[in-house]
């Protein structure tokens, strides 16, 4: 007796101090019985691993069913463009493609000379695409903002030409999915240089007209919805401002508060109104009087740049004879 | 701006002082009035009765409001015909900025400018990417002027298009009915045909070719 | 039932389609089929409508690529595959040559977006054009109105007091 006693004394700390024993089975309550029922039950706490750490990304090729010579072709006519196909294919290959096939033929031991691979990579079409891209988006923001000074399109052209927006474009037209580079998921800077091959691509083999057409339809597209100082930082508006009317031969503006409320509450509201001979040329809400003022000049700035929200819409309709002869004469 | 300037009838106005000044009369105002008879103006209503006696200046005996001239009406047509004659000219050199519509289309009135999109609840029987062109346009706005129509727009003056970049269907809708205690239960779920549509261009006269 | 627990989106569409040109967001669609089960019926019509018209959809839509693969399967599907990465697949068994047509042109006529509650029929980037109204539109900027109320108590005291 006491010594059962004794033995259960020793043994119940020991059970006490010893961790849970680990929940192999799935909790018994939740599950209904049944074959089906912990069939269908396997299935969803696969899924809840799944959602809980889901596999790493697989490049589409990888995938079934992958036909790339249909898949590339099929690339022009959705896009309703004529590429020629070896020039559309050398743009999706990139050299790091190219470096890490190699390397992998001859880890596979492979001679040297049976390991290189007879392809061209997408260097010299990259760089044709960007420079065509760089001067039609000039020239085409030039003629649609006379106003806008050297430094605020090269600030326009420098966004469109960014990579989150070359890649949100590339990956949405499937350009993502057709390049072949070493990594996957395609790094940024690698798929924007795929992206401009395929406009060099489109260069080379249906002309600046059509190429021309491509940037407007995809690159400026993106410009919808967007306001001029999203696009463009400007640090100081005001300074911006006084130069600009500097040049243009008009007296430095005045900045007068026109309309405030609630001024003692939690939200406050100013109207800052700026005046160049007695005039009004703008006037802007915010929060604080300095933040208005700022908000008055950039107004100010939108409306000398003609870059309001109610200016005209780009003209997207399909080109006339001398919009061809400008774009033929900006290539 | 201007064109809501002409617009402003001013017998309009008139009808609503005569009412303005029925409501007075059957409940006067207080401090508004009584405050007015200190400020230093001077109406310029001579009193209708002629004998010289004195009338408390109230504002049962005037209004008290400042007389409202009427503008000649000959200056006012030329006024109007200068306002005509600015939106013609705006219209013509094709300087107003962004236009926006008011269009009726599946019975219903959208406000659209470029680059709007659309959904419709029914499926129309063009394919996508075809163009169409919405004719009943029941007015167009730019910055400056507003065209109204009565109750059109004529099809020569505005252009409306749009493309058909999707044709799709709606959620699935559960449309449950169930009544306790009478072992009722109905489930439907309904799925509408949806079309979308981008508005494409918004053109006035000029540039219609 | 209200709809409001449901997900929801607003109307968009990808990346501005249309506004330049259109660009058909169906960029893949793969068929697979039972051949081992020709005596079945729901498994037979895919198989028509596969012999009869797939080469038809393919010549009207040269921007899709068609895959058919005949390999074991209990129920005949088709997998949709979209610009925008989504990937939609529906049954087919059991369905008729026309229906699968109607279904197959449905899936090209898509965006990919989710097919959820939309919670506007409208969208629009430019909401206004003669100027967005606030609570001082056509309102007077007069010097003596733009007091706050607790300086503006003397302010008509001291005219009265005149």
């Amino acid at each position: 007796m006491a010594s059962g006693l004794v033995r259960w004394l020793l043994r119940g700390p020991r059970r006490l101090l010893a961790p849970a024993a680990p929940a192999v089975a799935p909790p018994v309550r939740g599950v209904k019985k049944g074959f089906r029922a912990a069939i269908r039950f396997q299935k969803e706490l696969e899924r809840w691993r799944l959602l809980r750490c889901p596999p790493p990304p697989t490049r589409r090729s990888e995938k079934p069913n992958w036909d790339y010579h249909a898949e590339v072709q099929a690339f022009g006519h959705r896009l309703q463009e004529t590429f020629s196909l070896d020039l559309l294919k050398t743009a999706f290959i990139n050299s790091c493609y190219i470096q890490s096939e190699e390397a992998k033929r001859q880890k596979l031991g492979v001679s040297q000379e049976a390991a290189l691979l007879n392809l061209k990579d997408n260097q010299e079409l990259s760089e044709q695409g960007a420079a065509f891209s760089q001067m039609c988006l000039t020239q085409f923001l030039q003629d649609a903002f006379p106003d806008l000074p050297a430094e605020g399109i090269q600030a326009l052209v420098d966004y469109l030409t960014d990579e989150e927006v070359l890649c949100h474009v590339a990956r949405n037209l499937a350009v993502e999915q057709l390049t072949l580079s070493a990594e996957f998921p395609v790094p940024p800077a690698v798929l924007r240089r795929t992206f401009f091959a395929v406009i060099g691509a489109l260069l080379e083999s249906s002309g600046p007209e059509r190429a021309a057409l491509f940037v407007r339809d995809f690159l400026i597209t993106q410009m919808t919805g967007k306001e001029l100082f999203e696009m463009w930082q400007v640090v100081n508006p005001m300074g911006l401002l006084v130069e600009e009317l500097e040049r243009r031969k008009v007296p430095a503006p005045e900045s007068r508060l026109t309309r405030q409320s609630g001024s003692t509450t939690a939200l406050p509201l100013y109207f800052v109104g700026l005046y160049c001979d007695k005039k009004l040329i703008a006037e802007g809400p915010g929060e604080t009087v300095l933040v208005a003022e700022e908000e008055a000049a950039r107004v100010a700035l939108r409306k000398l740049y003609g870059f309001t929200e109610n200016r005209r819409p780009w003209d997207y309709s399909k080109p006339r004879g001398n919009v061809k002869a400008k774009t033929i004469a900006v290539s | 701006m201007a064109a809501p300037a002409a617009a402003r009838a001013l017998p309009v106005t008139l009808g609503r002082l005569v009412s303005a000044c029925r409501r007075h009369v059957v409940r006067p105002p207080g401090s508004g009035a009584a405050s007015l008879l200190l400020a230093p103006r001077s109406f310029s209503t001579p009193s209708p009765s002629s004998p010289p006696r004195l009338v408390a200046r109230t504002s049962l005996s005037q209004p008290p409001w400042p007389e409202v001239v009427l503008p000649d009406p000959a200056e006012e047509s030329r006024h109007h015909a200068d306002v005509v004659a600015h939106v013609n000219g705006l219209i013509a050199a094709s300087a107003h900025g962004r236009l926006f519509a008011v269009v009726h289309f599946a019975s219903h009135q959208w406000k659209v400018t470029d680059g709007d999109l659309i959904l419709i609840s029914n499926q129309l029987d063009v394919a996508c990417g075809e163009r169409l062109r919405l004719e009943k346009v029941l007015l167009v706005g730019a910055d400056d002027f507003t065209l109204l129509g009565k109750p059109l727009l004529g099809k020569d003056l505005v252009r409306v298009e749009a493309t058909v970049i999707e044709k799709t269907e709606s959620w699935p809708k559960v449309h449950m009915r169930f009544k306790r205690r009478k072992n009722f239960r109905k489930k439907k779920i309904i799925v509408n045909p949806q079309t979308i549509l981008r508005i494409n261009s918004i053109e006035l006269a000029p540039r219609l070719c | 039932m209200t709809a409001r627990g449901t997900p929801s989106r607003f109307l968009a569409s990808v990346l501005h389609n249309g506004v330049g040109r259109y660009v058909q967001q169906l960029q893949r669609l793969s068929f697979s089929l039972s051949r081992d089960k020709p005596s079945s019926l729901g498994a037979r019509l895919p198989r028509e409508f596969v012999e009869r018209e797939v080469t038809d959809f393919a010549r009207r839509n040269p921007g899709v690529v068609i895959y058919v693969n005949v390999q074991r399967c209990s129920a005949p599907t088709v997998v949709a595959e979209y610009l925008n990465g989504a990937v939609r697949e529906e049954s087919v068994q059991s369905k008729s040559a026309d229906e699968i047509a109607a279904l197959v042109q449905k899936l090209a006529s898509q965006s990919g977006l989710d097919v959820i509650r939309i919670r506007k029929p409208y969208h629009t980037d430019t909401p206004s054009i003669q100027g967005q109204w606030h609570p001082f539109t056509n309102k007077p900027t007069k010097p003596g109105s733009l007091r706050p109320r607790e300086l503006q108590g003397p302010g008509p005291a001291h005219v009265q007091a005149q």
